[in-house]
C-alpha cells in the first residue's frame, strides 16, 4: 500500500541543516501492524508527518496504492489526509470548548455530510469506544483515558485505511495505555493498517512488525530479519 | 464545510471567550449607532433647511441689482450697478403674463422704540404683494395697503416675535411706534410660522416701499422678488425679465437672477454632502473597531494554534481555515454592526422626543452603509488574522510552538 523511497527531510535550523530523514526507504502493507521505536530526535515524528502529508520530503519518492504523493497541491493534501488518515496523538488535540460529541462532528462537518446523517455515526463511533454517557461531557471533564479514545473515535469515525498514532500512550497511565494499545489492535484485526510511534518496548512488542530508528534511518525491522 | 456548520463553528468559538467578544460587540455597537444618528442628523438638517425655502413660497425668482460674471453664483457684494433697480422697474416687470406679481425689497435696520423698550430691527420696505409672494399670514389687522405703491404712509406691520417683545400679548393694532426717527402707525401683524431661511419676518418690521427709501435715504431696491405664474413658466420668466430690463436700463440686462429652487438645490447638494461627512466621520471609529476585532483576532490565531493544526490534520484545506476565522471576525462585525443599527435607529425617536425642535431623520441609505461597513471592516481587518491562520504549518501548529 506504501512506498517510501530514498525519502530524505532536511530542516534548516540557524546556519545549520538538520537531516530529521535521511535516504529512508520502506515498504508497508495493507493492514499491517506496525510499531516505530527508537531515542528521541531519531525521526519517528517526521516520518510519521510524512506518511500523513502534514509534511513534505525534501527529496524522495511516497506512493500511496501507486499513486506518487509528493507532487500533490495543498488542496489535494487536504483531501487525501481527510479520507485516507487518521491521527493520533500524545497531547489528544480535543477542541476544550468542544464536547466528545462536537468533536466527533469535525472531520463529519469538513467532509460536508449533513447533520442529520452525523447524529447516527456519532452515536455509533462513540457507543464503539465505550463513550455513549459522555457525549456531553467537556474534555476537560473526561479523564485521559477517556480523551484519547474520543480522539480515537474521531480519528476513525471517516473509516480511513491507514491510522497514524505518535506516541498515543505517551502522557497515560500504563493501565490506560494497555487500554488504548487493545483499542487499536482492535481495530487492525477490522483491516486498519496501524503505525504506532512508541517509547515503550512492552508495547512496541505486541506489534506484528517492528521499526528501529536512529538517526533518521532504519536500522531494525523484523520484517527483513524474517524475510 | 458547509455554511451553517461553519457559522455554528465561529459561535461556539466567540461565546468560548465572552469578555472578548463582548468588547468588540460595544465598540461595533457604538461605531454604527453613532453612523446612524450622524447621517440623521444631517438629513435633519437637511429636509429643514430646504423644507423652510420651500415654505417661501413657491415659484419665485430674486432680481439682484448687478450682474455676476458666473452663473449661479452670488451676487456681486461690491461694486455698484450702473443702474438701480426701481419701483417702476418692479411695475414693469408684473406686466409679463407669465409674471403673477411682482413685490420691490427695501432692507435695512432701525431703532424701533416703544415706550422706555428700544431694540435695532431688521426694517423691510415692500408692498402689498409681499404677503402673497411670501405668503404671510396676518394674525391681527391688515397687511401693508394695497392702494398705491408710491404712497409713503407711516404705517406698519410688526413681526410676531418683535410684537410680543415690545408688547406681549396686547393687541396694539392702530398705536404708535417709533422707528428710527419717525413714528408708525401699526396697522397690522403676523401670525407666527416657523423661521425662514434668510429673512426672520417673525422678528422684522414692515413698511411701504418708498417710507423705506425715504428712512434709509436709499432710492434703489435690494432687489424684486417676482412671482411667476408657474414651474413652467420660470425659464421664459427668467428671460422676460432679462429682456424687460435690458430696455429699462438702457440696452444692459444689469441684474442677476436667482431661481429659489435653484437656491434649494444647492443648500440640498451642500447639506447631502454635509451628511455624508459626519457620516464618514462616524465610520472612521469603525477603523477603531476594526483594528480591535483584527488584535483580538490575532490573539486567537495564536491561542488557538494547535487547533488549527488540528483541523489541517483532520483534513481541511488553507481556504477551509480561512473562512473558518473570517466567518468569526464576520459575525463580530455583523452582530455589532445590527446591534448598533437597532440601537442607532431606536435612539432617534428618543432623541426627537428630547429635542422635538429639530426632527432627526434616519436616511434609507445610511442603513445600508452602515451595515455595509460593518461587513467590510469584518472582511478587511478579518482577513490578516485568518490569512495568518490558513498558512500555519500544520506541523509546528500541532507542536503548539
Ligand atoms: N520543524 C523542525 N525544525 C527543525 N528541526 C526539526 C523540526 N522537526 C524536527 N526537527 C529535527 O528533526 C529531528 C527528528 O525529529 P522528530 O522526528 O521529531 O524525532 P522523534 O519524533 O523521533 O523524537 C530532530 O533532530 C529534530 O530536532
Ligand atoms: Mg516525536
Amino acid at each position: 500500500m506504501i512506498s517510501l523511497h530514498d525519502i530524505c527531510r532536511e530542516f534548516q535550523v540557524g546556519d545549520e541543516r538538520v537531516r530529521a530523514l535521511d535516504h529512508l526507504s520502506i515498504q508497508i502493507d495493507r493492514g499491517e501492524y506496525m510499531s516505530i521505536m527508537g531515542a528521541s530526535g531519531s525521526g519517528k515524528s517526521t516520518l510519521l508527518n510524512i506518511l500523513g502529508l502534514l509534511d513534505m520530503p525534501s527529496s524522495g519518492s511516497y506512493r500511496f496504492e501507486e499513486k506518487e504523493l509528493t507532487r500533490l497541491d495543498e488542496e489535494e493534501c487536504a483531501a487525501f489526509r481527510r479520507e485516507k488518515i487518521g491521527f493520533i496523538f500524545q497531547s489528544f488535540h480535543l477542541i476544550p470548548r468542544l464536547s466528545a460529541y462536537g468533536n466527533l462532528e469535525l472531520p463529519l462537518m469538513l467532509k460536508g455530510i449533513p447533520p442529520h446523517e452525523r447524529r447516527e455515526m456519532i452515536v455509533k463511533a462513540l457507543g464503539d469506544l465505550g463513550l455513549s454517557n459522555r457525549a456531553n461531557h467537556l474534555p476537560k471533564e473526561l479523564s485521559g483515558g477517556q480523551q484519547q479514545r474520543v480522539a480515537i473515535a474521531r480519528a476513525m469515525i471517516l473509516k480511513p485505511p491507514l491510522l497514524l498514532a505518535d506516541e498515543p500512550t505517551g502522557n497515560l497511565d500504563t493501565h490506560s495505555g494497555r487500554e488504548m494499545i487493545e483499542i487499536l489492535e482492535s481495530l487492525g484485526e477490522q483491516g486498519v493498517t496501524l503505525l504506532i510511534v512508541t517509547h515503550d518496548p512492552q508495547l512496541g512488542r505486541r506489534a506484528r512488525r517492528q521499526i528501529l530508528m536512529r538517526d533518521g534511518q532504519i536500522i531494525g525491522d523484523t520484517r527483513s530479519v524474517l524475510a | 464545510m458547509r455554511i451553517d456548520d461553519v457559522v455554528r463553528f465561529s459561535i461556539k468559538s466567540l461565546s468560548a471567550y465572552p469578555a472578548r467578544t463582548a468588547l468588540i460587540l460595544l465598540a461595533m455597537v457604538i461605531s454604527i449607532a453613532s453612523v446612524i444618528i450622524l447621517t440623521s442628523l444631517g438629513e435633519g438638517a437637511r429636509l429643514y433647511v430646504t423644507g423652510q425655502f420651500r415654505s417661501l413660497g413657491s415659484h419665485l425668482l430674486f432680481v439682484l441689482p448687478g450682474r455676476t460674471e458666473t452663473t449661479g453664483g452670488l451676487p456681486p457684494i461690491f461694486g455698484t450697478a450702473p443702474h438701480d433697480l426701481t419701483i417702476d422697474d418692479s411695475i414693469a416687470l408684473a406686466h409679463s403674463v407669465l409674471i403673477e406679481r411682482t413685490a420691490p425689497i427695501v432692507i435695512g435696520a432701525a431703532d424701533v422704540s416703544y415706550g422706555s423698550k428700544e431694540r435695532e430691527v431688521t426694517v423691510i420696505g415692500s408692498s402689498h404683494n409681499l404677503k402673497n409672494v411670501f405668503e404671510l399670514k396676518v394674525a391681527k389687522g391688515r397687511f401693508l395697503p394695497d392702494d398705491d405703491i408710491y404712497r409713503s404712509d407711516r404705517v406698519c406691520v410688526l413681526g410676531e416675535k418683535l410684537h410680543k417683545e415690545l408688547f406681549g400679548h396686547r393687541d396694539v393694532v392702530g398705536e404708535w411706534v417709533r422707528i428710527g426717527n419717525y413714528r408708525f402707525r401699526i396697522i397690522g401683524i403676523l401670525a407666527p410660522r416657523g423661521a425662514s431661511v434668510g429673512i426672520d419676518m417673525s422678528d422684522a418690521v414692515m413698511i411701504p416701499t418708498p417710507t423705506a427709501q425715504m428712512l434709509f435715504d436709499r432710492p434703489a431696491l435690494f432687489r424684486i422678488i417676482v412671482k411667476a405664474k408657474n414651474k413652467q413658466a420660470l425659464p421664459r420668466a427668467e428671460q422676460e425679465i432679462l429682456d424687460t430690463i435690458r430696455i429699462r436700463h438702457g440696452g444692459e440686462a444689469d441684474i442677476t437672477i436667482i431661481r429659489q429652487d435653484a437656491m434649494i438645490s444647492t443648500f440640498d447638494n451642500i447639506l447631502k454632502t454635509l451628511t455624508w461627512a459626519v457620516g464618514a466621520i462616524a465610520a472612521i471609529s469603525l477603523i477603531v473597531a476594526g483594528i480591535l476585532i483584527m488584535n483580538v483576532m490575532m490573539v486567537a490565531v495564536s491561542q488557538r494554534k494547535s487547533e488549527i493544526g488540528l483541523l489541517k490534520a483532520l483534513g481541511a484545506p488553507t481556504h477551509q481555515v480561512m473562512r473558518i476565522f473570517l466567518s468569526e471576525a464576520l459575525m463580530l462585525s455583523l452582530s455589532g454592526g445590527v446591534l448598533g443599527l437597532i440601537f442607532g435607529l431606536a435612539s432617534v425617536p428618543l432623541i426627537n422626543y428630547l429635542i422635538p425642535d429639530f426632527v432627526l431623520q434616519t436616511p434609507v441609505w445610511s442603513i445600508f452603509a452602515a451595515l455595509a461597513t460593518a461587513i467590510a471592516t469584518g472582511l478587511i481587518f478579518g482577513s490578516i488574522p485568518a490569512l495568518k491562520a490558513a498558512r500555519l504549518n500544520p506541523v509546528t501548529a500541532l507542536s503548539g510552538k
